[in-house]
């Protein structure tokens, strides 16, 4: 039975801004939105989420766009994704959430897939593709769950008087 | 015919520098690099959960009495907005609030109920469409009143309750302010709406303090662009009843969009003030900002 482990990679650029002064910080902050945010839901759907150990054998899962992002953490993260994947030989497939241990679908004798699913978590979540009655992840995939604000205490400052 | 303008700050320039400072520190890269980290790892980070900063622009749509016949009115602001806690003190800005700047110490924290006590050098001062009173329009040589008060808010279930009391500290105008108000949050997916109602009250003092007219004023050249002449004027207590409905959206990890429209009403003890050329009752606003989460 091959393995193929799936590696899922993401970078995360810091600027230092606390040693530039605070005017220039906003000029740069501002410059980076107009450059990441219309970008932003492509970027992270062609952020690679697979890799093989094997080239001769590649079996894929990926799932655009992510991550999905609330706005404090603990709230519930909503997103619709699509999963799709591949293996080089037919067979019978099934898409795992391994985080919940819950079959999302099955796939009989496909070596293709796609699958839109509503994500909604309050975690990141794992899932896999394996085949029909086995527990050997053939690829994986990730969506990340993400937060604005990292604090779930109650945000006081945010209730404005007058 | 008036051409008095009075400028209308977003922020006062104290609050900023301060928390300009403030946020140099807390936008470290470890900071960010810990809820980068968060992300990847949904680990929880103990000790930094209450501290954010954030950086944005707000555009202000508005209408509000004013000291000419145009009651409308536009802004472009600069949002500054943070938290820092340290053992139950905390340093913080919205500058939405209205409030400015405060230093306060959490005295009681249960799981319903919390209590801060409070010290603010310039309440009322970083004016969000608005109370009516403006800082600068009688007080050219004024120093920033330090304000203490204390505000008890409650947790119940979705909704917020909140209870403030603030009292000018050192004699500039010996004002109070005591207001109230509930609200409540709704998620739908993403998107975070809040609503808010209230109910302000302020006392003689304060308000004859920001548009009062002494006779002195009265007699002066520059009051007397006003059609009515010179006159004094005493304002009285004050209440205000105000409501507000916003949304707020995370575009991504560090981006946040907001949109908040706000009716507030203003009374007549305000309004009547020889200031005022327009004596609406009522202010208005529409706010649409972006921030940059740190």
């Amino acid at each position: 039975m091959p393995f193929f482990k799936i590696t899922v990679k993401t970078t995360v650029n810091t600027i230092e801004m606390s040693k530039l002064t605070p005017w220039i910080q906003l000029a740069l902050l501002l410059c980076v939105a107009c450059l990441f945010i219309p970008g932003s839901a492509n970027a992270a759907a062609t952020q690679a989420n697979t890799s093989a150990n094997n080239s001769s054998q590649l079996a894929q899962l990926k799932v655009t766009p992510k991550p999905c992002v609330a706005l404090h953490k603990g709230q519930k993260c909503y997103l619709e994704v699509t999963f799709s994947w591949q293996h080089p030989k037919i067979s019978n497939y099934c898409l795992v959430n391994t985080t919940r241990n819950q079959i999302l679908k099955c796939w009989q004798q496909q070596a293709t897939g796609e699958f839109d699913f509503d994500f909604q978590s309050t975690l990141t979540n794992d899932f896999s593709l394996r085949k029909h009655d086995s527990t050997v992840d053939l690829a994986q995939a990730t969506i990340p769950v993400a937060w604005v604000y990292k604090s779930s205490k109650r945000a006081k400052s945010t209730w404005r008087l007058f | 015919m008036n051409n008095l303008k009075i400028k209308k700050p977003l922020i006062s320039y104290f609050p900023l520098a301060a928390i300009i400072i403030a946020g140099a520190s807390l936008s470290s890269a470890s900071f960010a690099n810990d809820i980068s980290y968060s992300i990847r790892s949904d680990t929880e980070q103990t000790g930094i959960t209450e501290n954010y900063f954030e950086l944005g622009l707000v555009y202000v749509v508005g209408s509000s009495p004013s000291f000419g016949e145009e009651s409308n009115w536009a802004n472009l602001g600069l949002i500054i907005n943070g938290s820092y806690t340290w053992n139950n003190f905390f340093i913080e800005s919205y500058s939405e609030s209205g409030n400015g700047l405060v230093v306060g110490y959490n005295a009681i924290n249960n799981d319903n109920w919390s209590l801060d006590l409070t010290v603010t050098t310039d309440w009322f001062q970083s004016n969000y469409e608005n109370t009516g009173r403006y800082p600068d329009l009688n007080n050219k040589d004024y120093s920033d009143p330090l304000t203490v008060g204390g505000r008890l808010t409650g947790y119940l279930g979705n909704n917020i309750v909140q209870f403030s009391v603030n009292q000018d500290a050192t004699g500039d105008h010996n004002g109070t302010t005591v207001s109230a108000l509930i609200g409540r949050n709704w998620q739908v997916r993403n998107w975070n709406f809040h609503g808010i109602v209230g109910v302000e009250y302020a006392s003689a003092k304060l308000n004859d303090f920001y548009i009062g007219v002494s006779e002195t004023r009265a007699a002066s050249t520059r009051f007397d662009f006003f059609d009515e002449g010179a006159s004094s004027y005493e304002a009285g207590d004050s209440v205000s009843f105000s409501t507000e409905f916003g949304v707020t959206y995370p575009i991504t990890e560090d981006w946040v969009f907001r949109v908040t429209g706000r009716v507030v009403t203003i009374s007549d003890e305000i309004t009547d003030s020889p200031y005022y050329v327009n004596k609406d009752s009522v202010a208005t606003s529409f706010r649409t900002s972006l921030s940059f989460v740190f």
